[in-house]
């Protein structure tokens, strides 16, 4: 009986344990999350079954979730808390946010406000959460109340900024905007914004001041104390990875930098501390430090392809090319196929003017890798430099294909295309040349060039046979690019008559005459084509014109235009 | 007793059983229409997974490290036969694709070079009865704040012969280009999306006819990627949505009083300035005859180290109606890009497919392409279609063979290592 009384009771505590566990989020292994991780959870679980659902105990059971991206789990331990804090409903918002729930986001937002008014985050939270939710009305009067506490906030200025944007009141956000700017320098997304107002507005000097305000140091992250401190039950090496390369892009090392300390504690051999310490020290100008990191990072299997440039760039910041070169020999022997080696030892062998050996290493880059400008770019020195101008213009091609703004390589490939009399060749590289070079004296070179190359072209259509069509329109173009020059309408009109295209040919002389009304020779072949069409009053006053204009100076042309007026004044007296 | 509880279980597991099956009702044999008039198909449909397609190189073959940015299904030359446009962001051209027989895929150039092209879109702008073809011009893909962007539109000549003229240019980065009517004026104009870099904008640009636009803004801050054109609220006037990624992380509804006058409403955010906003696409996903929102969160690509995030995924904001949008997350996805709302398997059911940019390469489980299939509930299950080709940044779906079936396309942005699984332009076809 007893026994049986025993067993019942027995039984009756587990059903009751397993009911209360029931509560708590399912057990779960989470094999493949580091073992410090899993014995606190399973420390804090026994406490919140132990202890009979102390608060405290399952705050820190739903920090330790949290805090490892387990929301759904925390989230639980959270409700099960009888008498919430306002730190564990700002946890539920951002549990929400996280779930892109906005609207339940606001409302533990407002819980948070309600009970610690003055935690300045939860207040802004609150703000930015009800404008992401379309809630505008809602912002602005959180946003301002964030101002009514603390004048000035730089975050909540920048949040009533975009509200008046978007409601059309430029005014009132550029004065918001450039007070922001006065007090908080630092903004430099205040700076960018305003930038893109005043150019949408015009104000061209004003937009290229703010544009360069906002290159300045990057933004620093808005303190929040209480989302710091989930960090502390973060075993989670990537989300330790993550706030580490956030404080670093804003520029906040010193809050960087002990964060790598816990991910080498949650995993000794890991390659991400070293590798990121590696970057803090680079950035800092200290690439001795850096080499030593880098070099751990690879000691302890972090990837060659990664580490590598990183490590080499460090090295050459510190004169080692020959370092250098020997790491990348060293990692190309045993990843000859891995194409961020191969380019950063090309690089360094092109530092060291090892020619041979460079040119070696880019015809295998640009094998692999063919539209990679710098390396084809100095491929193409090299073949240059030993009289190979066939193969570097291949590379040359190839740069343009890809550089849209490269000039250089354009006008390079063109000079190689006219020096082959290929004009037509030349002329696409040109033609991009000229649209993209901003120097004026530059682009008048470059136009001259084309416009050169657009004769060469008419020549060799002409001598080539080609139709009318073709021979004008390449001359027209070469017109159309320097009107002032007489040379496209000398040459237009010279392949126009020999083509029998008179009156194109007339037009050309009429404007090459404007351009030159002293040439008598201009004159003479209006004359002639004006013969040619029959108008012979017309040839004739042009060769009159012309023998005035010539005078005694040139004995064979005046003779010619006498020949031709004895010819025409016959020709018209004849019935 | 024994025999009472017996039977109660018995019924339980009956009631049980029915509602599993009436939840996942047995597959359905789907009729296909065949190429012979007349003649169809009967074909069992095939489970959602790595089989479900066979992946063919689509045109020239990759050279070096592809930078596909994106890429349209459309028949171009209006033959019946779809074609695909793609835009190369590295050798700055856009190339067709031209389906010339049911099957057969040839590749040519069209138009001449645009720098850093990331977006096409087509329209017969000048209602000459051929499609032209419009580029969204970067300048240069990789981060940048120059003023480098234009539109640019490759005429079409009726010839399949495409000259380029700029529409805009010296601007911020441009990202997304569609013609649509935002006026009465019955001309298209044109909605552009400018990432630009630490500026950028959206502006809609004014068709005054005879080839001149008159721009006006909408919004001023960088970070647009897609801006499509919609009428969001069945007024009869084309609204537009913006996906603004960089820090603000939004979804913005332009809505469109149809006398070229917008109101911006913000619809939805995330308060996480790294949540990687990638692309959006609208789509009616429950069918109700509303247009709803679908986006992707897997942007990796400005990252110290280019890669995914925990928090990378697919959305969507239901349109309820009354201006009402409720957000849903479909699944997690590493590095998701390039929504599509598509019956994949006609099921009756829309599912959404995506395909992932930045997922973890090294590891070879990483998905690359994937479709979130639609229990008819609008709850989606991930369905893992494929490991490699990697690195796909955009997918596009179609029945490109004209048999009832969708086959898919994707384009391949090879930004960083590993790659040792480098693709072009892919089809993923039906096994036969």
């Amino acid at each position: 009986m007893l026994a049986a009384g025993l067993l019942a009771g027995f039984g009756g505590w587990r059903l009751h344990q397993a009911n209360r566990e029931a509560r708590l989020p399912a057990p779960v292994a989470y094999l493949e999350r580091p073992a410090i991780f899993r014995l606190s959870l399973q420390q804090a679980r026994s406490r919140v079954l132990s202890g009979g659902f102390r608060a405290a105990d399952l705050r820190n059971l739903a920090h330790l979730y949290q805090a490892n991206r387990l929301n759904e789990e925390a989230g639980v331990c959270y409700r099960l808390i009888a008498d919430r804090q306002p730190q564990d409903s700002y946890y539920l918002a951002e549990i929400a946010e996280d779930a892109g729930d906005l609207d339940e986001a606001a409302v533990q937002l407002e819980l948070t406000i309600k009970g610690a008014p003055d935690y300045l985050p939860a207040r802004l939270q609150l703000a930015e959460v009800l404008f992401k939710a379309g809630r505008q009305a809602e912002a602005e009067k959180a946003y301002q109340g964030v101002l009514a506490a603390v004048p000035d906030q730089p975050q909540a200025m920048f949040g009533l900024a975009r509200i008046e944007l978007q409601r059309k009141q430029d005014d009132a956000a550029i004065a918001r905007l450039g007070a922001l700017m006065l007090k908080h320098p630092e903004m430099t997304s205040g700076a960018a914004l305003l930038a893109q107002v005043f150019d949408r507005r015009g104000e061209a000097s004003r937009a290229d001041a703010m544009t360069k305000w906002s290159r300045q140091k990057p933004e620093p992250v808005p303190a929040d104390p209480w989302d710091d401190a989930l960090l502390l039950d973060c075993y989670d090496i990537q989300r330790l990875g993550l706030k580490f390369e956030e404080y670093f892009t804003s520029g906040e090392i010193e809050l960087a930098l002990p964060l790598l300390g816990r991910v080498e504690a949650l995993d000794p051999q890991s390659s991400i501390p070293p590798l990121l310490r590696g970057w803090s020290k680079a950035r800092d100008h200290d690439d001795r430090g850096a080499v030593l990191e880098y070099r751990l990072a690879l000691d302890r299997g972090g990837d060659p392809e990664k580490i590598c440039p990183y490590l080499v760039q460090s090295l050459l910041a510190l004169g080692e090319t020959e370092a250098a070169a020997a790491l990348l020999a060293e990692y190309h022997a045993k990843k000859p196929d891995s194409i961020p080696i191969l380019i950063s030892y090309a690089d360094v062998v092109v530092r060291q003017g090892d020619t041979a050996k460079a040119k070696e290493l880019l015809t295998l880059v640009v094998q692999r890798e063919p539209f990679l400008t710098a390396a084809n770019l100095s491929l193409a020195r090299i073949l240059w430099a030993e009289g190979q101008q066939d193969a570097a213009a291949q590379c040359l091609e190839r740069v343009i294909k890809v550089s849209a703004d490269d000039v250089a390589s354009r006008a390079t490939l063109a000079q190689y295309y006219l020096g082959r009399s290929e004009p037509q060749a030349a002329i696409g590289p040109l033609v991009e040349a000229v649209a993209i070079e901003r120097d004026p004296a530059l682009g008048r070179n470059l136009t001259r060039m084309l416009y050169s190359a657009y004769l060469q072209a008419g020549e060799e259509a002409e001598a080539a046979g080609h139709g009318a069509a073709a021979v004008v329109d390449d001359y027209d173009k070469a017109a159309a690019l320097l009107p002032e020059q007489p040379a496209a309408y000398a040459l237009k009109a010279k392949a126009c008559a020999s083509l029998q295209e008179l009156d194109e040919a007339a037009a050309a002389l009429a404007k090459l005459s404007q351009l030159q009304p002293g040439n008598p020779t201009v004159l003479l072949s209006l004359g002639d084509i004006a013969k040619q069409q029959g108008r012979d009053a017309e040839a004739a006053a042009n060769w009159r014109r012309a023998l005035a204009l010539a005078g005694d100076r040139v004995p064979a042309l005046r003779a010619a235009l006498l020949d031709r007026l004895k010819g025409t004044v016959a020709d018209s007296a004849s019935p | 007793m024994k025999l009472i509880l017996s039977a109660v279980v018995f019924l339980l597991v009956l009631t049980l059983a029915g509602v599993l099956l009436i939840r996942h009702p047995a597959p359905a044999p789907v009729v296909l229409a065949s190429a012979a008039p007349g003649v169809h198909q009967v074909r069992q449909r095939q489970p959602l997974d790595f089989d479900y397609f066979t992946p063919r190189v689509l045109g020239k073959p990759a050279e070096g490290l592809p930078w596909i940015t994106d890429l349209l299904i459309v028949d171009l030359d209006g033959d019946g036969l779809k074609d695909i446009l793609v835009c190369d962001g590295r050798l700055n051209k856009v190339s067709w694709i031209r389906q010339v027989r049911l099957g057969v895929f040839e590749e040519q150039d069209i138009g001449g070079p645009v720098a850093g092209p990331a977006h096409l879109e087509v329209a017969d702008l000048r209602g000459t009865g051929h499609l032209d073809v419009l580029v969204s011009s970067m300048g240069v893909v990789p981060p940048d704040n120059e003023k480098i962007g234009s539109v640019v539109v490759l005429e079409n000549d009726g010839t399949n012969h495409f000259t380029n003229r700029v529409l805009l240019d010296k601007v911020a980065r441009v990202t997304y280009v569609q013609a649509a009517h935002l006026t009465h004026s019955g001309r298209l104009d044109l909605v552009v999306g400018q990432f630009g870099y630490i500026e950028g904008e959206v502006r809609w640009m004014e068709n005054l006819g005879n080839g001149r636009f008159a721009s006006h803004q909408l919004l001023d801050l960088p970070g647009t990627i897609h801006a499509p054109a919609v009428d969001l609220n069945g007024d009869g006037k084309t609204d537009i949505v913006a996906l603004v990624s960089q820090d603000s992380e939004e979804v913005h509804a332009f809505m469109n009083d149809g006398d070229g006058h917008f109101q911006d409403r913000v619809l939805h955010g995330s308060t996480n300035k790294d949540y990687g906003s990638s692309g959006l696409t609208i789509g009616d996903v429950n069918q109700d005859g509303r247009p709803d929102i679908v986006y992707t969160n897997g942007d990796g690509f400005d990252y110290a180290t280019p890669g995914s995030r925990p928090w990378h995924g697919v959305q969507w904001l239901e349109n309820q109606g009354g201006g009402k949008f409720v957000f849903h997350r479909v699944g997690d996805f590493p590095g998701a890009f390039s929504p599509v709302v598509v019956d994949l398997r006609g099921s009756g059911f829309k599912d959404i497919v995506t395909c992932s940019g930045f997922n973890d390469w090294n590891d070879k489980n990483a998905v690359s392409l994937m479709c979130f299939e639609n229990d008819g509930t609008n709850h989606f299950t991930p369905r893992p279609l494929a490991h490699v080709p990697t690195h796909l940044i955009v997918v596009k779906a179609a029945d490109l063979f004209n048999d009832g079936r969708i086959e898919l396309v994707t384009g391949a942005f090879m930004f960083y290592p590993p790659y040792d699984h480098v693709s072009r332009v892919t089809l993923w076809e039906h096994k036969e």
